[in-house]
């Protein structure tokens, strides 16, 4: 599954970022602190060794020999870490700046599907979060790069609108929402909140073409036919929440991009152009006899292009009718202390797997189940399966979790997947990277 | 974080009402053991209160490892009901996590857990009654036994005793329903300030399975008495967990708990 790991995304607005610091480095010089408010300093550094469980082979990226592995061999070899600085400022504002970096140890069998040298596949440090906070008697203001986690899925949420999803199950379902720049206003009424978030530049999937590339290949673009930018790259998201009835209610809107630029077949070869789209959401998430229930679902309305008129459908690697996205999902804690999730995902777009398919292809649909069966004070075990109801395809993650000091834990997973060469996981290239992963982290 | 740790958060939002309350009342010799446990719960309603208080809760192993979390409790009461908000405070890595409930006057409560790596709050069912959280010696029926005493047992007096140098009342409490994890509770209820000293949980068969023991009484600044140090004995299993009160106020509380917490 790691190879569905994008690229780690550099800041596209390095002076926007270099201000947000500044403010925030600012504000901390200049707001005395309260007791209660001193900065928090947390962060964490861990260790990831991968191995292949099967034979693989890759074709070379044209020339050159095909990439081969075998069981045993290392196929990730990483040192991770993460440091954040937060503070608060009273009832008044708050601030967070999040870094975190990692070293390719040496070069594992993923490294070579990518061909990278030893360490090309390190990012040493790159910022995660930078955000300042500012609350006025209704409005909470928060402006900079930070995560907007919308919805009430676990893992895939169709309504968190503003960063492409990241589908690395192996580091479980947290932290699939890959941050943005943006600033977002929160307004508290009686009746509920409205959210409303700005983006000035969408954010794009890092690696798109290198998805086309491994997906379609025939649709494969050169350098020059890459799409122009959009004169407008910004976005808008409005939501409103309320409770009602022991119920929570989430209405959402969106305005703005697709995360990859709609590729199709012209005359001349393939073309690709980014196209807007709008989405209405609803989202809800209630209990009942000890059950956690939730539902969430868009509505979405691809633009209309009219460079794709007249285009065969079949030619098109993008939805070119509106679509509808869905999950439904249900959780139960038994009194043996073992949690049970599982969750129905409708993506009318496609596969879930997947980034580009052509315009007809069938809606994905899947099963996923979540299970964390504490097995005493320091052990638990969790099982994550992804079942695709399209095709045979499969993946599942059982991790053992040790937690060897109340600040560090080691885990061992396996990542199993199953699917022929033609199935969802086989044409994702995640059909024969089977692993087994070594991790301990320490938290402080 | 595993959300049935924010589970057990709940149970310290009970206890802190206990010490944000603390009001004295009029003993009397007359008074009945059901009496006595609307005392307890009645003349000193957290339906009038607000307020914050910051605890320390450690949690002893059998081995006699520690794990000490700190936190910050908010508690606030209305017509409609209460809200409370749980802050973890340390260590780091799991600060910034809270728990929002809810609960009205008639109906289940809203939950809601925040995880600062989800980055937005997620609804939870009420645990399992006999379940236990994690790390902790409590289970959720103590939760919220201590918001529903009088709903859930009925209290015989036994004869007056004293625990820890001080004049207690003795009760004890027969559950309603047959369901219940104890055949009864005997507790220690100082008699002066109507506040338990010693709560004692047999289990089915009669057997002292927990220990709840409240010390180190201090005077807040409005004159009430304050148990600031909290511990939960597991006697079969020998465990504990302790609570201790680092510091209270009734004015430092957010004025929309729902909105501290997305903050």
């Amino acid at each position: 599954m790691a190879t569905t790991r994008p690229p780690h995304r550099y800041p596209r607005r390095p002076l926007l970022l270099a201000l947000v610091l500044g403010c925030l480095l600012g504000l901390g010089l200049a707001w005395p602190a309260a007791a209660q408010d001193q900065v928090t300093i947390r962060g964490q550094v861990g260790q990831t060794l991968g191995f292949f469980l099967q034979d693989g082979s890759r074709s070379g990226e044209g020339e050159g020999d095909p990439i081969n592995w075998t069981p045993g061999q290392v196929a990730l070899n990483r040192t991770h870490y993460q440091l954040q600085f937060e503070r608060r400022f009273g009832w008044d504002a708050a601030g967070l700046i999040s870094l975190k970096g990692h070293w390719d140890a040496g070069v594992g069998g993923l490294q070579d599907l990518i061909k990278v040298a030893n360490g090309d596949s390190s990012s040493l440090l790159e910022l995660d979060q930078a955000y300042v906070d500012l609350y006025s008697d209704m409005t909470d203001f928060r402006l900079g790069r930070q995560r907007i986690a919308w919805g009430t899925a676990d893992g895939f949420n169709p309504t968190s609108y503003f960063a492409p999803l990241n589908l690395d199950l192996t580091g479980g379902l947290d932290g699939l929402v890959q941050p943005v720049t943006a600033l977002r206003a929160s307004t508290y009424f009686n009746v509920g909140t409205l959210g409303v978030v700005v983006v000035p530049t969408f954010e794009r999937r890092a690696n798109w073409a290198e998805a086309l590339k491994q997906e379609q290949p025939e649709f494969e673009l050169s350098k020059e036919r890459e799409p122009d930018e959009p004169r407008n790259q910004g976005e808008i998201g409005l939501q409103f929440d309320t409770f009602y009835r022991g119920t929570s209610l989430y209405l959402s809107y969106f305005n703005g991009y697709e995360d990859q630029p709609v590729v199709w077949k012209g005359d001349t070869g393939s073309v690709a152009e980014w196209r807007r789209e709008q989405k209405l959401g609803l989202a809800a998430a209630t209990t009942w006899q000890g059950f956690t229930l939730w539902g969430e679902g868009t509505y979405t309305l691809p633009a209309s292009l009219d460079t794709l008129e007249g285009v065969d459908p079949s030619a098109i690697l993008a939805p070119t009718e509106p679509y509808v996205t869905a999950v439904l999902g249900a959780d139960y804690l038994f009194p043996s202390g073992v949690r049970a999730e599982l969750q129905y995902l409708y993506n009318g777009r496609g596969s879930l797997l997947g980034v580009y398919e052509p315009s007809d292809a069938p809606a994905g649909q899947y099963l996923m189940g979540l299970a964390s069966i504490p097995l005493g004070e320091d052990h638990s075990l969790e099982l994550l399966a992804l079942d695709s109801l399209r095709d045979e395809s499969l993946v599942f993650v059982p991790t053992y979790r040790y937690q060897l000091t109340p600040t560090t834990q080691a885990s061992l997973s396996l990542v199993v997947v199953h699917g022929s060469e033609g199935s969802e996981v086989g044409e994702a290239g995640l059909n024969d990277l089977d692993q087994l992963t070594l991790a301990v982290t320490v938290r402080f | 974080m595993d959300w049935r740790k924010g589970m057990a958060a709940a149970f310290l939002v009970a206890l802190a009402a206990c010490w944000l309350l603390g009001m004295a009342v009029e003993a009397s010799p007359e008074l009945t053991g059901d009496e006595i446990l609307q005392r307890l719960q009645g003349e000193t309603p957290l339906a009038t209160q607000q307020g914050m208080a910051q605890v320390r809760l450690t949690t002893v192993n059998d081995r006699g490892q520690e794990r000490p979390n700190e936190m910050r409790i908010f508690v606030r009461s209305s017509s409609e009901g209460t809200e409370q908000l749980l802050e973890y405070v340390a260590p780091a890595d799991v600060a910034g996590t809270k728990l929002y409930t809810r609960t009205p006057k008639k109906g289940d409560p809203d939950i809601l857990l925040f995880l600062p790596a989800l980055g937005r709050e997620r609804r939870i069912a009420a645990a399992e009654r006999g379940s236990t959280f994690m790390n902790t010696d409590f289970t959720y029926d103590e939760i919220t036994s201590f918001a529903h005493f009088t709903e859930l047992y009925t209290a015989e007096r036994l004869a007056d005793s004293e625990w820890d140098g001080r004049p207690a009342y003795v009760l004890r409490l027969t559950p309603k329903e047959a369901g219940s994890l104890y055949s009864h509770v005997v507790m220690y209820v100082w008699q002066e300030e109507f506040i338990p000293l010693r709560v004692d949980f047999y289990n089915r068969d009669g057997v002292l399975w927990k220990q709840l023991l409240n010390s180190n009484f201090q005077q807040n600044p409005a004159g009430n008495w304050e148990a600031r140090r909290i511990e939960m004995v597991n006697v079969v299993k020998k465990t504990k967990t302790v609570i201790d009160l680092l510091a209270t106020s009734r004015t430092d509380v957010p004025a929309n708990f729902l909105r501290e917490l997305r903050r």
